[in-house]
C-alpha cells in the first residue's frame, strides 16, 4: 500500500482564538498524543467469502482530538466471478465507529490532482478538493455512526442492482471529525459489505450526487436557505425514473433539508410532495426502501435551510475562509465541519441513465 | 401586503409626485434592526427590474437579449453562466431562482435558488448586488456536465428565467427573462468546456474520445425533442 500524506493530514481544529492564530505546525505540536485505536469496534458486517460478494475494510486509525481526517482510500473491484465478468451488487452493508462524518463511495473517473492504485491511500492534501472527484459516479454513500445504531443494511429493490466491473478502481471517502461539535472516541474504522446479486438481468441503478457550492450563512442575515434542482436524462420518450433511496448533508448550522420530486418548473414543489427530511446534521437518516416516481423529464429539487450560529472558537478562521472577507462570519463552502458549510444531496433511483450530476 | 408605515407612503407619495425619476429610495438597509422591513423604491408600485451577468473579469454588466454569456469553471465543477437581477420597489433582501430552459424537453435543465442582498446604486437607479464580483450574488445556473439537454449546451441560444422573491414578503415576486448563447469562455479549460457541453457527454465516455457535431442548424432537437422550437414549460 502505498500512502501519500500531504503536509497538513488533517484539519487542525484550533480551540480559542489564540490557537487559532498559530501556525498548524506549532498546533500539531501541541496536540496530546492520540489514543491508539482498539482493534475492530465495527460491529455487524460480517466477513464475506466471494461467493457472497466482498467485504472492504479500512483499518482502524487514529483521530486525535481536536484534528478532522478526510482520507481517501483506493480499492479494485475484485473478480468475484472469477471470469472477468461484470457482478451485479443489490445489497450493501456499510458499518463505521463513532464520529464518522461521512463516508462516500465512487467510482474513479476522471483524473485532476487525486489519484491512487489499488490499495493506496491520500490523506488531506487532495482528497479535500471536491473538484477532484467532480465527475465520479457515486455508488453509495452513509453518514451513520451513532453509539449502539446498527450497520445500515440497504437492500435494493427487487429486480434492481449496482453493475462492477473487475478491476474497476472505487475511491473510499472517509471523514472522521473529534473536535467541538462531533466526536470521535475510538478512532476511525470502515466497513462495507458487496453483496452479489443472484437476479440474472437486474435493471441497473443510478445515482445523483448534487452540490450547492456557493453558499454563505452570514450573521447579518442568520436565517438563509438555498435551493437546487436536476434533471434525469432520457432519449426514451415516456420514460419515468424511481427514486429508491436518499439522504442529505450539511453542517451544524443546517437546521432543516429537504428533497421534492420535481416536475422541471421553476417554482419550489408544493410541501405535500416531500421525500426527504432532515434536521439532524450529524446523524442526518438515509431514507431506504421508497419508491417515488419522478415527473417524465423532472428530477430532484433540494432545499437546505440554516441558521447562523456562533463558531465555538470566535469567527477568525470562518471570516479568513470567507473569499469575499466580508467581516461577516459567513459560513462557507468547505469540509470543516466547524468552520464551513456543506449543502448535498446524494440520491439513487432507477433504471440508470448517464449519471447525474447537479452543480 | 405592504410593510411599510403610513407615514411613509405619505411621503413617499410626495417626492413621487414632484420629480419625474424613480422615487429615491431608503438609504442602503434601512429598517434593519429598527423592527421596520428594509426596502428600496416604492411599496405601492409594482416590483421591477433587469436582468445582469457577471463578466469573466467580475464585473456586474446589463443583460442585452440575444447577447453571449461565459460559461465558468465553479469551485463545484462543471461550467456555469451567472445571472442575476437588479430591482427596485421590492425588499433589501430576495430569493433569486434561476435556470435555463430546454427548449426541447420543455422543462428546466436545473435551479438554482439562493438570498442576494441588494444594495442602492444612485448612479443607475437600480438597487443591484452587494458583491457584485462574486459568484454567490448571481444565480449560479448549471449548463455542463450536459446530462440532459437536447442541443448542446454550449454555441446554442437558450432561454435563461430568474424569479426574484422579496424574502420578507414572497407576494412581492417578480420574474425576469431572456435569450442568450452560453459559450465557452475560459481558455484554460476550452477543450473540457466542449466536452462537457456536448450533447452526447456522457460519464461512460471519455473526452478524449473523438465527437464529431452532426451537421444540423443550431436549435435543432437531437435529443428527447420534436423538433425546432419553443417548448411549453410551465
Amino acid at each position: 500500500m502505498k500512502t501519500t500524506t500531504s503536509p497538513v493530514r488533517s484539519f487542525v481544529v484550533a480551540v480559542g482564538l489564540g490557537a487559532a492564530l498559530l501556525a498548524p505546525a506549532a498546533l500539531v505540536a501541541c496536540l496530546p498524543e492520540p489514543t491508539p485505536p482498539v482493534d475492530d469496534a465495527v460491529s455487524g458486517v460480517e466477513l464475506l467469502d466471494r461467493t457472497q460478494g466482498w467485504s472492504l475494510h479500512i483499518a482502524p486509525f487514529s483521530v486525535p482530538p481536536g484534528v478532522e481526517v478526510q482520507d481517501c482510500y483506493f480499492f479494485a473491484f475484485p473478480d468475484l466471478n472469477g471470469d472477468g465478468s461484470d457482478v451485479w451488487i443489490d445489497r450493501f452493508k456499510m458499518g463505521q465507529r463513532t464520529g464518522s462524518h461521512h463516508m462516500n463511495v465512487f467510482r474513479v473517473n476522471t483524473i485532476v490532482h487525486l489519484s491512487g492504485h489499488d490499495g493506496d491511500v491520500v490523506q488531506g492534501g487532495e482528497c479535500r478538493i471536491s473538484t477532484n472527484w467532480a465527475d465520479w459516479p457515486l455508488v453509495m454513500n452513509s453518514q451513520e455512526s451513532a453509539p449502539g445504531k446498527p450497520a445500515v443494511d440497504w437492500v435494493l429493490p427487487d429486480g434492481v442492482a449496482q453493475r462492477f466491473t473487475p478491476g474497476e478502481l472505487l475511491m473510499v471517502q472517509s471523514h472522521y471529525v473529534n473536535a467541538d461539535l462531533q466526536e470521535t472516541p475510538e478512532g476511525g474504522e470502515v466497513r462495507v459489505n458487496f453483496y452479489k446479486s443472484a437476479v440474472e438481468d437486474p435493471i441497473e441503478m443510478g445515482s445523483l450526487f448534487a452540490t450547492q457550492q456557493s453558499i454563505r450563512i452570514c450573521e447579518s442575515r442568520p436565517q438563509v436557505s438555498f435551493d437546487g434542482a436536476c434533471a434525469f436524462s432520457s432519449t426514451v420518450p415516456g420514460q419515468t425514473f424511481h427514486v429508491a433511496a436518499m439522504n442529505g448533508h450539511f453542517h451544524s448550522r443546517g437546521t432543516r433539508f429537504r428533497m421534492y420530486p420535481w416536475d422541471g418548473g421553476l417554482d419550489r414543489p408544493d410541501e405535500r410532495t416531500q421525500m426527504y427530511e432532515s434536521t439532524a446534521w450529524d446523524e442526518p437518516p438515509m431514507v431506504l426502501g421508497v419508491d417515488v416516481e419522478v415527473p417524465e423529464n423532472g428530477g430532484v429539487w433540494w432545499t437546505c435551510d440554516y441558521e447562523w450560529r456562533a463558531p465555538v472558537d470566535g469567527c477568525v478562521e470562518v471570516d479568513e475562509r470567507d473569499p469575499e472577507k466580508a467581516g461577516d462570519c459567513c459560513y462557507t463552502f468547505g469540509n470543516s465541519a466547524e468552520h464551513s458549510e456543506h449543502c448535498n444531496a446524494f440520491v439513487y433511483y432507477w433504471p440508470k441513465t448517464a449519471d447525474v450530476f447537479c452543480n | 401586503m405592504l410593510r411599510a408605515p403610513s407615514s411613509f407612503f405619505a411621503v413617499l407619495a410626495l417626492v413621487v409626485a414632484c420629480e419625474p425619476d424613480p422615487p429615491p429610495e431608503p438609504s442602503e438597509g434601512e429598517g434593519e434592526g429598527e423592527g421596520e422591513p428594509c426596502f428600496f423604491g416604492d411599496p405601492a408600485a409594482a416590483p421591477e427590474g433587469e436582468l445582469v451577468w457577471r463578466t469573466l473579469d467580475g464585473r456586474m454588466a446589463s443583460f442585452v437579449d440575444g447577447q453571449q454569456l461565459p460559461l465558468i469553471l465553479p469551485p463545484q465543477g462543471g461550467k456555469i453562466v451567472l445571472l442575476g437581477a437588479r430591482v427596485r420597489n421590492i425588499g433589501c433582501t430576495v430569493t433569486l431562482t434561476g435556470g435555463a430552459f430546454d427548449d426541447c424537453k420543455g422543462v428546466f435543465l436545473g435551479v438554482d435558488g439562493r438570498p442576494v442582498q441588494f444594495v442602492w446604486n444612485e448612479a443607475s437607479g437600480w438597487a443591484e448586488p452587494a458583491f457584485p464580483d462574486t459568484l454567490n450574488n448571481y444565480g449560479n445556473i448549471a449548463m455542463c456536465f450536459n446530462n440532459n439537454s437536447g442541443r448542446d449546451t454550449n454555441d446554442e441560444e437558450y432561454r435563461f428565467d430568474v424569479r426574484v422573491e422579496d424574502v420578507d414578503d414572497p407576494s412581492r415576486t417578480l420574474t425576469l427573462s431572456g435569450r442568450a448563447t452560453p459559450f465557452c469562455a475560459e481558455a484554460a479549460f476550452a477543450a473540457s468546456c466542449d466536452c462537457e457541453c456536448d450533447v452526447d457527454f456522457s460519464f461512460d465516455k471519455s473526452c478524449d474520445d473523438v465527437r464529431e457535431d452532426p451537421d444540423v442548424p443550431a436549435g435543432t432537437c437531437l435529443e428527447g425533442g420534436e423538433g425546432e422550437g419553443e417548448g411549453e414549460g410551465e
